[in-house]
């Protein structure tokens, strides 16, 4: 089966080939474009990299969805790069006008209704950031890497490929990219029993020479001032330690802050991270005495994990399995 | 100033016969402060009051720029009077679209799922309620939760979830 | 006619001469000014300004005020129009189109990229607007209803009384019992 769905895709890999000379590909650098054979040939691996470099470097307009919530929301990105910088203006098409503009080390939030502000934010935050900035070579380690097939996708051709989790301390993921630009196209998040649980697909995607000339205008903009949130006092953080973390993840944040317009009381906060997902770990103090009580909500691909543990609860986060949050909760020491 | 707070209430809803109230209002600063604030209500119930910083007044540097301007005699006394347009919005739809403010974009909406759960001893039974994610027509898919929690409490962890899963949202954003 | 309309009283004493009366005025509209102004002017840091002319010029205006028309109705103009204005010496378009009288209080002004916010203003008014709307829901049944009708339907005194069935003073007490209320949230956030 899978020797046949080799097959397939080369067929179609050359077919495609002719097209694409005829149609003259736009910016991505391709150093292998004119070699038929190379290009052919590129490992998943290559495929993945292609991707990373075309959606930091490329000026596109892509609109998708994302299925992975309760209502399906289409959504529209367009992504320039203006001296090297890469600007991107993010909008809800649907109701009432969210946008947010990301350029420059600042992302800045515009909502109907509400003042807008800014964050400082040098990560990206557009829809296919996390699969664009994984270190795809050092994932080998926990990710096998399957060029599973062809496929079209918002009238691109693109071909799909497999990040197979190699334990089940992570989702598995497939994406799709089109095999013009290198762009990613769709991305599905895929559960151990092999369902999808999430999934974000592109509709359109326009990719142009030159930037939008309406973004190239919005980055001139003075922006909402920068708003910056109060931390709490350094001796105070760092009470607790993590003694399990899933393979290849990191901690990249660990302090107390309070939650916004919630309760008074701070709490501890880490946040670990592994490139694509990014998981948030809190802890308090409850006066629920109720102990070894755990509560689970799953919505698409994000996993809200909590329990409760002698006068503590532990709230987990983020876009990783059950599996993987009960034995990061269950390793929660107070640090010495 | 206490006894002149209800007739305060009465004069801005048209409904105070007596003219003295003003004389009162105009001579007493807290008075003023206080007619501010009955105003700043009723704007913020009508969801007049977004996009700018409520503590700016103008009055002040309103009254001293028009301090040497007194109107004319010759005035044209008031024709006719009619009533009022209604400064009202139409209905109290909007009520509650503040209940959680500063939110980020692209906040993700938790709905009322809950799954409690004693003692888990053996953590593949643990119960997962998922909302359907493909269709749109996302609903629960059921709910159930353990006997002692009143509503009360539930509301209540699905609003510290709701606000947790807002900070997780800004902390991606922020995120090193 | 309504006899006991305040901004009717207002203006008559102001044309008498008794220029303080005209701050009760500007205490009375000056957010709703602010909250049209949003729509026109784009960097928020200019509303005082922009507020401050429009006031300045309804004030010199006042004489040609026939009472033909509600004062709102008026003072909504004048605001329209300073702020068409103040576009014009900022060169800028104004929104995609004019907005009547009549529809600004259905208009929902877009929030497009605007610039120049001040972030603990928006904290701030968040937590006015959380706390006044917050003690309205919790306030009890009747209190709620009262001032409700009051303010988000403007009915009168007289039409609250028959709609719950209660003497007129019981709505009177009820509306400013529920101000009162609030007012004891508010007063605080607002001194600091």
């Amino acid at each position: 089966m899978k020797h046949q769905l080799f097959l397939v895709g080369l067929f179609s890999i050359s077919t495609l080939f002719v097209s694409s000379e005829v149609t003259a590909t736009t910016g991505i650098i391709q150093p292998n474009v004119e070699k038929t054979e190379k290009h052919v040939r590129l490992t998943a691996l290559a495929y993945l990299e292609n991707m990373k470099q075309a959606y930091k470097e490329l000026n596109f307009e892509l609109l998708y969805v994302n299925t992975g919530g309760s209502k399906i929301e289409p959504k529209q990105l367009i992504h320039g790069v203006i001296d090297g910088k890469r600007i991107a203006y993010f909008c809800y098409l649907n109701g009432s006008m969210r946008e947010s503009l990301q350029f420059d080390g600042k992302i800045s939030f515009y909502e109907q209704g509400n003042q807008a502000y800014s964050l400082a934010s040098r990560r990206d935050q557009s829809v296919f950031s996390n699969i664009t900035s994984f270190d795809f070579e050092n994932g080998t380690q926990n990710y096998e890497y399957i060029i599973l097939g062809k496929g079209r996708i918002a009238g691109k051709k693109a071909i799909a490929i497999r990040m197979a989790s190699k334990d089940e301390f992570r989702y598995s993921y497939i994406v799709w990219l089109d095999l013009n630009s290198y762009l990613p196209l769709r991305l599905d998040t895929i559960s151990k029993a092999n369902l999808i649980i999430d999934q974000t697909m592109a509709i359109s995607l326009k990719v142009t020479d030159t930037i939008n000339p309406w973004i190239a205008q919005l980055s001139e903009k003075r922006i909402p001032e920068v708003l910056h949130l109060a931390k709490m006092d350094v001796e105070e953080a760092a009470k607790w330690q993590l003694h399990w973390i899933p393979e290849g993840f990191k901690i990249v944040k660990n302090d107390q802050h309070k939650l916004m317009m919630h309760d008074i009381e701070p709490v501890s906060y880490i946040m670990i991270s592994d490139g694509i997902v990014s998981v948030s770990i809190y802890i308090s103090s409850t006066q629920s005495s109720s102990s070894d009580q755990q509560s689970i909500i799953q919505q698409g691909g994000t996993l809200l994990y909590t329990k409760h543990q002698e006068k503590l609860e532990v709230n987990i986060i983020g876009e990783i399995p059950i599996a993987a949050a009960e034995r990061v909760a269950s390793s929660i020491r107070v640090a010495k | 100033m206490k006894e002149y707070a209800q007739d305060l209430s009465s004069l801005i809803d048209n409904e105070l016969d007596e003219e003295t109230v003003i004389n009162e209002i105009l001579e007493d600063a807290e008075l003023q402060q206080q007619f501010s604030r009955y105003q700043l209500m009723g704007d913020v119930m009508r969801d007049e009051s977004n996009g700018f910083d409520l503590r700016i007044d103008v009055t002040d540097s309103v009254m001293a720029a028009i301090a040497n301007e007194v109107q004319k005699d010759n005035v044209v006394p008031l024709a006719s009077k009619v009533k009022p347009a209604n400064n009202v919005v139409p209905f109290m739809k909007r009520f509650g679209q503040y209940a959680i403010a500063a939110s980020v974009a692209g906040v993700v909406v938790v709905s009322s799922l809950m799954v409690n759960q004693n003692s888990v001893t053996d953590p593949s039974v643990t119960p997962v309620l998922s909302t359907v994610p493909f269709g749109g027509a996302a609903a629960p898919v059921s709910l159930q939760v353990a006997p002692s929690s009143t509503k009360d409490e539930i509301k209540e962890q699905n609003e510290r979830l709701e606000a947790l899963l807002k900070d997780h949202q800004l902390q991606l954003q922020i995120q090193p | 006619m309504n006899e006991r309309e305040l901004d009717l009283q207002l203006i008559q004493r102001i044309q008498n001469g008794e220029q303080q009366a005209f701050s009760l005025l500007v205490r009375k509209y000056q957010t709703r000014v602010a909250n049209i102004l949003t729509r026109y002017v784009r960097s928020t840091g200019d509303i005082p300004d922009v507020s401050q002319e429009v006031f300045i010029k309804v004030y010199r205006s006042l004489p040609n005020f026939r009472g033909d028309s509600a004062f709102y109705t008026w003072l909504f103009r004048i605001t329209v129009n300073t702020a068409k204005n103040y576009l014009t010496s900022q060169s800028r378009r104004p929104p995609a189109s004019d907005i009547d009288a009549d529809e600004a209080d259905s208009y929902d002004g877009s929030g497009a990229l605007k610039d120049e916010d001040n972030p603990e203003a928006i904290l701030h008014s968040q937590e006015v607007k959380r706390v006044i709307l917050d003690t309205i829901n919790n306030l009890p049944d009747e209190l709620k209803s009262a001032i409700t009708l009051r303010e988000l339907e403007g009915m009168s005194y007289d039409e609250i009384a028959q709609i719950e069935g209660c003497p007129i003073g019981t709505v009177r007490s009820r509306i400013f019992r529920a101000r009162e209320a609030i007012d004891k949230q508010l007063k605080p956030l607002l001194e600091n």
